[in-house]
């Protein structure tokens, strides 16, 4: 069917706005701080075998997520068969390939008596049972399971399913409030759906989601074209997976391009671990997806599935990004995201141009809990991400600090809302100076966020990477890597060899300090200009002693100048450098 | 007397309005970007308004956004709370734009070798954990003077509950530096959140200087001109307030031209008995929305100058006016993959459309409503300024129906459905995601563009009644006739309502109606003028987002009652915005809400002499040929002169109502009567 170019584009702009709107209910409607501040969801709508029309974010990471878990749940509801007004629900991990957290709803669409599309939204609820400990080694000490299930037969509520979720979560008056908040989402993306098979025919909608999606195929092959023919590998890694202590997780990384296709290869990714850093196979995916979107159609809308034919992932099954039952998935979301930067790294020499140097990749999470002193209640709380160094690309610095690439349209907590809800008192929340990777294009700069706590609790942290820094590209050096450090009440600092505490005891007085990661600088420091080395030093960005070592600069502080230690000096290692 | 001046981007718009005679005349010049009270002195000359004659004069104007988004400002420094000088640079480290690698973020107005921290602590509950450091303080402010700083904010933690820190820490460095502009976060905003007060109180400083010069030539150009009068200026929230208030608040004038069109839709709706209609503004360069619901403008939520992507966050109370859309200089491409993308790029007025001449060369919206034969090249802007119909036609032919293979006509009637549904998803994502159906509300549309559009746009969100006010073009001004005083004050006060007394939520309202009253009060209003309501921000305890829940007198008749009736009423708001509520689940109170109304006698809108259904023959203009909606060949369409149309005419569609600085298109299938006060209300239908 033809579709004029004008009604194509006002039912493209109809699509995304669908998905707009259910996103907006969800984050307006939704009980939980991580859904409503971190916009840990996403929102989507699915064509009739499960391909991606359009997603709503969320965060960038949940790419493939919902697709995936659509066609699972469409597949083990088959026999049965499926009726208008039924909502299906499940949280497995091992299909959307992430923890437990996410409960993914899925409404299918009729219009004249047939499905036509699928409106699904996943989101992270704030505990679903499992161990308070943030060390699981497998998925049952995570918490509550629920396969494919029909939450909603023909429009009525399955109260059984919804008695054994309010038995099984710490929290169920948040937890059923999410519920509620994800059911009118999906909702919404029936109504506005149906809407729009009313006013222009379901088969000119389908015939635009088809031109949409080999549309944005055509250029995601442009630009794979544009990538010189190659095998290119890159190599870099994890602490550890928090059971094994100390021992690295490699992460290695193959892209092959052919013409317009591009093959990522994930089979060299360390195998599952024992500890809760797993991911299913659809993370493996997401992570592929998320770095080519980047690549080639980066803001382009509706996300749907037709700008990734040209993308092959190679993943066998049991990869830390593919693991099986009954690995522990709790902290699922770190290792794909330094796959997704070592992605670029392995491209950096084909298109150094295009790729952006290595980040912190990691949420810096704390979770403190223990009994509020002020009010006797126990508390749960996870201050979420303080934001870390993003890489320098060519002709732009770094961004500091800033959200890591699994997380998009994410927000930090306000120091002044934390300390109301939790009995903590912030010190200091600043950007870490020194902490980007110097170059001809510096690093972003990554936060310190030091937290006192008011009363005795406990500390659980999963944080990453914090050996392996972001990478410099092009000549350009690596950033620091993220670090955590915990301060007693006399000043004793504990001695800490990783970035990963488990229920840790405080005491009132005790100090967390959270040091994320700059990005990697990009180009060779001698050639970064004199006049932004001595802007980055005005504003404290860099220390006179990094000046002094990295770029060979003397900065006069009363007179907001530098100069060259050796005059010329830097130019000439530039071109010995070159040469 | 009274006169309206509103400065836009391109023209300075004058309404003048004698209430004795209900004459209303209208001037218009250029805007004079550096001396701007030049344009002014001009445009009222044009209106032929004697500046003995004027009594009160009411002032809109961009200059405070303007000087934001081209970072025209003071030096600037800012002082905080030891550890969190980089709040203001880290703000909340969102990446909007998810997949883009070239992501930026907001830059602050104030580099961080100009932010500075003095020793100094509150706790969340406002109590002193440190004192603060005077000494450091006093430092500071030499050293500031030594860097030759115009303007300073202060933003302290937990300032919002407790300011004692700032007000000493804003003596101590007004002392030391008279001169300067010193702003606290306590004096613009008393909610929680440090970067978005921060934003808020650095944008404050930072434009302080530039409009205290502003206001202070204004006031002297004027006097000088003969103005013998009073003045006012309109606020962000719609309401009037003392040029002293800008000068020390100038934050608050931000969208101070764009709340004139929505005060003039509130006050037209309320003259007419209609509770629910959405303000709809489109001119040459955006399309903006806002809602009126119960009479009652909303407040909104959030306001980040400069869009949300890149754009800093000001937390004030600002009339929630949402841009929907790019205006007539939209322009128009053919996308990869074969589909026309209209904006976001705009050619705005400069150069404006390729009709225009002035060397725009991409076609616009502008251009396909003049090929389509919906304005008419001879009568724009009366004649003023000629359009190039031939040049607009080859733009199109050539940039876009050559090259996907269709008809001119069909290509410009793409190119306007596309600008018309975009504008539809804008405002829905207004009303229904607050739980409200756009069938409900009346669009009332204004703005150059606006009337052009409107029927369309009812269409696309089957609304079935529009008006189109009178004066469009300079509806914004005629708005700012109607204001009204107003001052909205909101302090954040985190309080579980399980744990309050009716007497004591009673008490902490008064209190804050008292603080509120006050610059009324200077602006002398009599007590007896000052009408206040109360609402409160609330959300279920463990929720994060609130509702704002209006609490009328009757609510708090018996303060033993009043709890479970604020409660009752959260509950209720909360069922209307989303759909569900938990009355047995406990509430909490977020943050206070007090408004304060100061009415004055202010004129309605003038009536029109009343004629019967059938418009004078003078009216008629004849026939032009006109592409309509939906058709790809042009038919002979009656097209009126606005001007000669009197109250009671009815004008059956397909119809142009032409008034040479506006255009209304009234549908096929649609009907339209003219109002008492010259309003076109139309009826429109849909398949």
């Amino acid at each position: 069917m033809r579709v004029s170019p004008d009604r194509a584009e006002m039912i493209r702009q109809f699509l995304v706005s669908i998905t707009e709107e259910m996103k907006t209910n969800l984050m307006r409607t939704a009980y939980n701080l991580i859904i409503t501040e971190s916009l840990d969801f996403t929102v989507g709508l699915f064509d009739r075998q499960g391909n991606t029309v359009s997603i709503g974010l969320g965060l960038p990471m949940f790419i493939r997520g919902m697709a995936e878990t659509v066609k699972a749940q469409v597949e083990a509801v088959r026999e049965e068969g499926i009726l208008p007004g039924d909502i299906l629900l499940t949280n497995d991990a091992y299909v959307h390939g992430s923890h437990l957290n996410h409960f993914v709803f899925t409404l299918p669409i009729f219009w004249q008596g047939e499905v036509v599309a699928y409106a699904c939204t996943m989101a992270h609820w704030q505990d679903v049972g499992g161990s308070l400990r943030g060390r699981t080694a497998d998925i049952y000490s995570e918490g509550l399971q629920l396969p494919t299930v029909k939450i909603y037969r023909e429009g009525r509520l399955n109260r059984e399913i919804a008695a054994i979720i309010r038995a099984n979560v710490r929290f169920p008056e948040l937890a059923m409030g999410d519920f509620r908040a994800q059911v009118a989402s999906v909702r919404t993306g029936e109504a506005r759906y149906q809407d729009l098979c009313a006013r222009y025919g379901v088969a000119a909608v389908d015939a635009v989601i088809a031109a949409v999606m080999d549309a944005h195929e055509a250029k995601a092959r442009a630009v794979v074209a544009a990538i010189p023919d190659g095998e290119y590998w890159a190599e870099s890694f994890m602490d550890d997976d928090g059971v094994v202590e100390g021992q690295r997780i490699p992460i290695r990384v193959g892209v092959r391009v052919a013409g317009e296709e591009m093959t990522v290869d994930l089979s060299q990714v360390a195998p599952q671990v024992q500890g809760y850093y797993n991911a299913g196979a659809t993370a493996g995916r997401s992570a592929a997806q998320v770095a080519f979107k980047c690549l080639t159609t980066p803001t382009d809308w509706p996300i749907n599935d037709g700008a990734f034919r040209p993308l092959k992932v190679v993943l066998p099954q049991g990869r830390v990004v593919s693991a099986v039952r009954p690995a522990a998935m709790r902290w699922w979301m770190t290792v794909p995201m330094t796959v997704v930067d070592t992605i670029f790294r392995a491209l950096a020499p084909a298109i150094p141009e295009r790729v952006i140097a290595g980040h912190h990749a990691d949420l810096l999470s704390t979770n403190l809990f223990g009994v509020d002193p002020r009010t006797g209640r126990f508390f749960s709380s996870h201050f979420g991400s303080s934001g870390g160094g993003w890489g320098a690309k060519l002709g732009e610095d770094g961004v500091s600090a800033t959200i890591c690439i699994n997380d998009g349209d994410t927000h930090n907590r306000p120091v002044e809302m934390l300390e109301h809800r939790f009995p903590v008192v912030v010190r200091r929340y600043q950007l870490r100076p020194d902490s980007g990777g110097a170059g001809r294009w510096r690093g972003g700069l990554g936060t310190i966020r030091e937290t006192e706590v008011l009363g005795p609790a406990r500390l659980n942290t999963p944080i990453e990477r914090t050996q392996c820094a972001p990478w410099g590209v092009a000549g350009g050096q690596d950033g620091l890597p993220n670090r955590l450090r915990v301060i007693r009440a006399d000043g004793r600092e504990l001695p800490l060899t990783s970035g990963k505490v488990d229920s840790l005891e405080l005491e009132p007085g005790d100090r967390v300090v959270v040091e994320s990661g700059g990005g990697g600088g990009w180009g060779p420091p001698e050639e970064r200009p004199l006049e932004a080395v001595a802007e980055d030093l005005r504003r404290g960005y860099v220390s006179p002693e990094a000046a002094l070592r990295w770029y060979g600069v003397r900065f006069d502080p009363d007179r907001g100048t530098v100069e060259e230690v050796e005059a010329g000096g830097r130019a000439r290692r530039g071109s010995q450098r070159g040469g | 007397m009274r006169l309206a001046v509103d400065i836009g981007g391109t023209f300075t718009d004058v309404v003048a309005y004698d209430p004795r005679t209900g004459a209303v005349v209208e001037g218009k010049a250029p805007t004079t970007p550096e001396g701007r009270a030049e344009g002014i002195l001009q445009a009222v000359a044009a209106a032929g308004v004697l500046w003995p004659a004027v009594e009160f004069l009411i002032h809109g104007s961009t200059v405070v956004i303007n000087a934001l988004l081209e970072r025209k400002g003071a030096r600037t420094a800012l002082v905080t709370t030891e550890g969190f000088r980089d709040v203001y640079e880290i703000g909340r480290i969102n990446r909007p734009q998810s997949f883009f690698l070239g992501f930026r973020k907001p830059v602050p107005l104030v580099p961080r070798s100009w932010r500075f921290e003095v020793p100094e602590r509150l706790s969340a509950e406002g109590e002193v954990i440190r004192p603060l450091d005077r000494d450091a303080l006093v430092a500071l402010g030499q050293r500031l003077q030594r860097l030759g700083v115009e303007a300073v904010a202060v933003v302290f933690l937990h300032a919002y509950r407790n300011p004692v820190h700032e007000i000493e820490a804003k003596a101590i460095l007004q002392e030391v530096l008279p001169e300067a502009f010193i702003t606290c976060s306590h004096e613009v905003s008393r909610e929680y959140r440090e970067y978005e007060r921060t934003s808020t109180t650095a944008a404050n400083a930072f434009v302080g200087p530039v409009v205290r010069q502003y206001v202070q030539d204004l006031r002297r150009r004027m006097a000088g001109a003969g103005f013998e009068g009073r003045w006012a200026i309109l606020n962000s929230n719609g309401g009037l307030m003392q040029p002293e208030e800008a000068e020390s608040t100038p934050i608050a004038m931000m969208e101070s031209g764009p709340a004139g069109g929505v005060t003039g839709t509130q006050a037209l709706v309320h003259q007419l008995g209609i509770e629910y209609a959405i303000a709809f503004d489109m001119g040459g360069t955006t399309a903006k929305a806002a809602v009126i619901e119960a009479g009652v403008p909303r407040l909104a939520e959030d306001y980040f100058v400069g869009g949300y992507v890149e754009g800093l966050p000001i937390r004030i109370p600002v009339l929630d006016i949402v841009e929907v859309g790019t205006g007539g200089g939209s322009i128009a491409r053919v996308a990869p993959g074969g589909g026309i993308r209209v904006g976001p790029e705009s050619a705005g007025a400069q150069p404006g459309p390729v009709a225009y001449g002035l060397g725009g060369t991409e076609p616009t919206l502008t251009d396909a409503n003049l090929v389509l034969g919906r304005m008419d090249p001879e009568r724009f802007l009366q004649g003023r300024q000629r359009l190039d119909l031939q040049a607009a036609r080859l733009a199109l032919s050539e940039q876009i129906a050559g090259r996907l293979g269709l008809g001119l006509e069909e290509a410009a009637d793409g190119i306007v459905a596309i600008a018309v549904a975009q504008m539809g998803h804008g405002i829905r994502a207004l009303t229904t995601a607050r739980g409200l159906d756009p069938q409900d509300f009346t669009l009332v549309a204004y703005g150059g563009a606006g009337p052009l559009h409107a029927a369309l746009l009812a269409q696309e969100l089957y609304i079935p009644r529009v008006i189109v006010p009178p004066r469009p073009a300079v509806f914004s001004a005629l708005g700012m006739v109607m204001a009204d005083w107003r001052v909205d004050l909101v302090r954040t006060r985190i309080q579980p309502l399980a744990s309050l007394h009716g007497a004591e939520l009673i008490e902490q309202f008064a209190l804050l109606q008292a603080e509120a009253a006050e610059p009324l009060r200077r602006a002398s209003l009599a007590p007896e003028d000052l009408v206040g309501s109360w609402g409160a921000d609330m959300r279920y305890v463990g929720q994060e987002h609130t509702v704002t829940v209006r609490l009328p007198a009757e609510v708090f008749s018996d303060p033993a009652l009043a709890i479970p009736r604020v409660k009752q009423r959260f509950d209720q708001a909360h069922h209307l915005r989303y759909g569900y509520q938990a009355p047995e689940v406990p509430a909490e109170i977020v943050n206070l809400r007090v408004q304060i109304v100061g009415q004055v006698p202010k004129p309605g809108f003038p009536e029109l002499a009343v004629g019967d259904q059938h418009p004078p023959e003078e009216a008629r203009l004849g026939r032009r040929e006109v592409v309509l909606p939906g058709r790809s060949r042009a038919e002979a369409v009656a097209v009126w002169n606005r001007a000669a149309l009197m109250a009671g005419n009815r004008i059956r569609g397909p119809a142009l109502i032409d008034e040479g600085t506006s255009v209304t298109l009234l549908p096929e299938g649609g009907a339209l009567e003219v109002g008492r006060f010259g309003e076109l209300k139309m009826e429109v239908q849909w398949e």
